[in-house]
């Protein structure tokens, strides 16, 4: 073994004799350096195994399998899963809804994003303040604000939205917002689209990346504050908005989960219904873990599909990035 | 026409940490049409501050600024009809060559595309750049990017060009050849321009006038000729010219300027214009001034100093020396072999020495005869701030 110096660390010399015996002298530089990297490498690597490598491999294993919790991994039963899933119609529900969740959500969100950006980029008395506030909602966890939101729209007259609606004389009766097929997802987008703190701090940061000088240059160009940002501004911005557009597609099958968990369940009458959540409903309330790692599988699909689709915009635009 | 007056422009900058800034101070100047003016000092002393106030990119906080005798200062930057050109071109990234030259003319004028597009190539080609138009800045090299700056600037046809560094993001060689260029466009196009630079050659090739400034006051304004040879102060004197003007504390006594190592002899002439014995002066002797060697031998007022560096430029060699322990620069021709540690005698040429006020810093006395009091004391508070 290495013998240790005084100080405690290994001497010179221990080192070179273990090196002689490993023979790692006889290799090549580039091949000790390629060993090295590896060792350094490792523990993270062993982590990552374990916690992503494992679990995935895991999973699509099980959604070959018909398991339930207590019998886990169970009978293997090739593609019986998927094909239940193809004719799940709730599944297809779900992903309807996730889709258009996000094809209101996302636009929403860049647009609020970008014109609050461009707000708190004035020095507004207090623009620190309401900055603060724009990024709560991001700060905290999602499945408080679905609580608040419930506690905002649940049609009894505790519902704060409905007793104000009624008492300014706006509505005759209660909106079941949550409770009704009508109203239960647009309540669901709502509580998604105020979070938009997140993406109004991705695009401040950028805004504040803009030279000054091409803004002078636009002043003195004669372009109008709408002019300057619609023909500057805004086409600056664009590796921007691509990144949040394509962060947030990528994540688009993942929508709502807090949200539908707390404030319907995903009804009434899968309304509401969202993958993420089905794949919850599966596995603990159904107890059906097979069909649960299936729907998860149709839902990476579904995400790399679109990140597949997205990859080449995505190349052509890295070109501002100088 | 574009006759440009900054009267009594002042800019204050208030700082929560530092109080308030005083960038520039009371400038006047009158720029004539078509006159080549560079504003030049060393960082922070306010001249781009000046030439942002004159854009309408910084509101003066007091003085006004007129363009033919109308004053501008309530106008916004594109109502003053003048064109910036930025020290690191400022073209919009994500247009092409064309569309950048095009922006302000679609922004301000009802042309017509066609007319715009005339425009353009009319000042494509000033500038030789017809075949770079199609191409986005990031395509460009610098000295590209460069010209697309300008030509955006001469396509609107403004009164006044306000250029701030704009050579200096440029190599050595490529600043060279746009220097000259850029000359020649503005004696083509005849086009008011205010130059911000801080470079010596520039300020000294370029303009038809310098406007040297400091801590935000203007120090002297005038040809660069007559800045190099009569500078009003001593801080004109050692900012224009390079290697700086040397400057030695002097004494006066009995009709010669006495210091440590070295005594100049002084003309009745420069007698009468200064004061009595025991009087203190600085004087200042540019490098190419002091005779050495041979050219000092006949002199009555040589002395000798050791050299300790040598300095070959090729064009003209620098000796280092220690006089009355500070370190003076000497030119001497090219062709000499002295060598560090070499011993050699020089002298002051007395019609060639500089005296300033040892408090003030103002000239007395340039080139040996007394100094144009024209421009200095004009400005009494100027004085009187210097002292305090």
């Amino acid at each position: 073994m290495a013998s240790k110096t005084e100080s405690g660390s290994v001497s010179p010399d221990a080192v070179q004799s273990l090196k002689r015996r490993l023979s790692i002298e006889s290799l090549s530089l580039h091949q000790q350096e390629t060993i090295e990297g590896w060792l350094f490498a490792l523990p993270k690597v062993l982590v990552i195994l374990f916690v992503i490598g494992f679990p995935m491999v895991f999973g699509v294993y099980l959604s070959f399998t018909e398991s339930t919790l207590l019998a886990l991994p169970g009978e293997f039963v090739g593609i019986e899963n998927y094909v239940w899933l193809m004719n799940y119609g709730t599944w297809w529900i779900s992903l309807k809804n996730v889709l258009i969740i996000g094809a209101v959500k996302i636009p929403t969100n860049l647009f609020f994003a970008f014109t609050t950006a461009l707000l708190l980029r004035e020095k507004l008395r207090g623009s620190a303040l309401y900055r603060v506030a724009f990024i709560v909602p991001v700060a905290g966890p999602p499945i408080i604000w679905g609580i608040v939101w419930r506690l905002f729209l649940f049609p009894t007259e505790g519902g704060i939205a409905n007793s104000l609606l009624l008492n300014l004389g706006l509505i005759e009766q209660y909106i079941p917002f949550l409770s009704s097929t009508t109203f239960a997802l647009p309540s669901v987008i709502m509580s998604l689209i105020w979070a938009y703190g997140l993406s109004t701090l991705i695009y401040l940061a950028a805004l504040s990346g803009l030279p000054p000088s091409v803004m002078e240059s636009a002043a003195i160009d004669g372009a109008n504050k709408w002019q300057k940002i619609r023909y500057v501004i805004w086409p600056l911005m664009k590796p921007t908005t691509l990144f949040l557009v394509v962060i947030q597609l990528i994540m688009v099958t993942r929508l709502g989960f807090a949200q539908v968990f707390v404030m319907t369940g995903g009804g009434p009458l899968d309304a509401t219904m969202v993958p993420s959540y089905l794949v919850y409903e599966l596995a603990f309330s159904f107890n059906e873990f097979g069909r649960a790692s299936a729907t998860a599988m149709a839902m990476l699909v579904v995400t790399v599909v679109i990140a597949l689709l997205l990859y080449k915009p995505l190349q052509s635009n890295a070109e501002y990035y100088q | 026409m574009g006759t440009l007056e900054l009267d009594n422009l002042t800019k204050i900058f208030s700082d929560p940490d530092e109080g308030e800034i005083v960038a520039v101070d009371e400038f006047n100047a009158e720029i004539k049409d078509g006159e080549f003016l560079i504003l030049v000092g060393p960082s922070g002393c306010g001249k781009t501050t000046t030439l942002r106030c004159v854009a309408g990119l910084e509101q003066p906080t007091r003085g006004d600024i007129l363009l033919d005798g109308e004053s501008v200062i309530e106008k916004k930057p594109k109502a003053r009809n003048m064109a910036m050109v930025f020290q690191n071109y400022a073209l919009y990234p994500h247009m092409t060559a064309r569309e950048n030259m095009s922006f302000g003319l679609r922004m301000t004028t009802d042309l017509s595309n066609d007319e715009i597009d005339d425009r353009v190539n009319e000042a494509a080609e000033i500038m030789g750049i017809e075949d770079l138009l199609e191409k986005k800045p990031s395509e460009l090299s610098g000295g590209q990017q460069q010209r697309v700056a300008l030509g955006r600037a001469i396509v609107r046809d403004p009164e006044v060009f306000l250029m701030d560094e704009p050579l200096s993001n440029l190599d050595a060689k490529l600043r060279t050849q746009m220097r000259t260029e850029l000359q020649d466009l503005q004696q083509d196009l005849g086009v008011t321009t205010v130059y911000v630079t801080h470079d010596q050659t520039e300020a000294m090739t370029m303009g038809d006038r310098i406007a040297v400034l400091n801590d935000g006051e203007l120090q002297q304004i005038g040809s660069p000729d007559e800045c190099y040879s009569e500078p009003a102060n001593q801080f004109v004197a050692g900012f224009i010219g390079s290697p700086s003007m040397n400057f030695f504390d002097v004494e006066l006594r009995d009709s010669v300027l006495m210091s440590e190592d070295f005594d100049v002899t002084i003309s009745p002439e420069i007698e009468r214009e200064i004061d009595g014995d025991g009087s203190e002066y600085v004087l200042g002797i540019r490098p190419e001034e002091i005779l050495s060697e041979d050219a000092a031998e006949g002199g009555e007022d040589r002395f000798t100093i050791d050299v300790k560096v040598v300095e070959p430029l090729g064009d003209v060699t620098y000796l280092y020396a220690d006089i009355n322990g500070k370190e003076a620069t000497i030119a001497v021709d090219r062709s000499t072999d002295l060598e560090p540690g070499d011993r050699i005698s020089v002298a002051f040429p007395v019609d060639e020495i500089h005296l300033f006020d040892s408090q003030t810093g103002d000239a007395i006395i340039n080139r040996g005869a007394p100094a144009a009091d024209a421009f200095v004391t004009e400005d009494e508070s100027t004085t009187e701030k210097t002292e305090a």
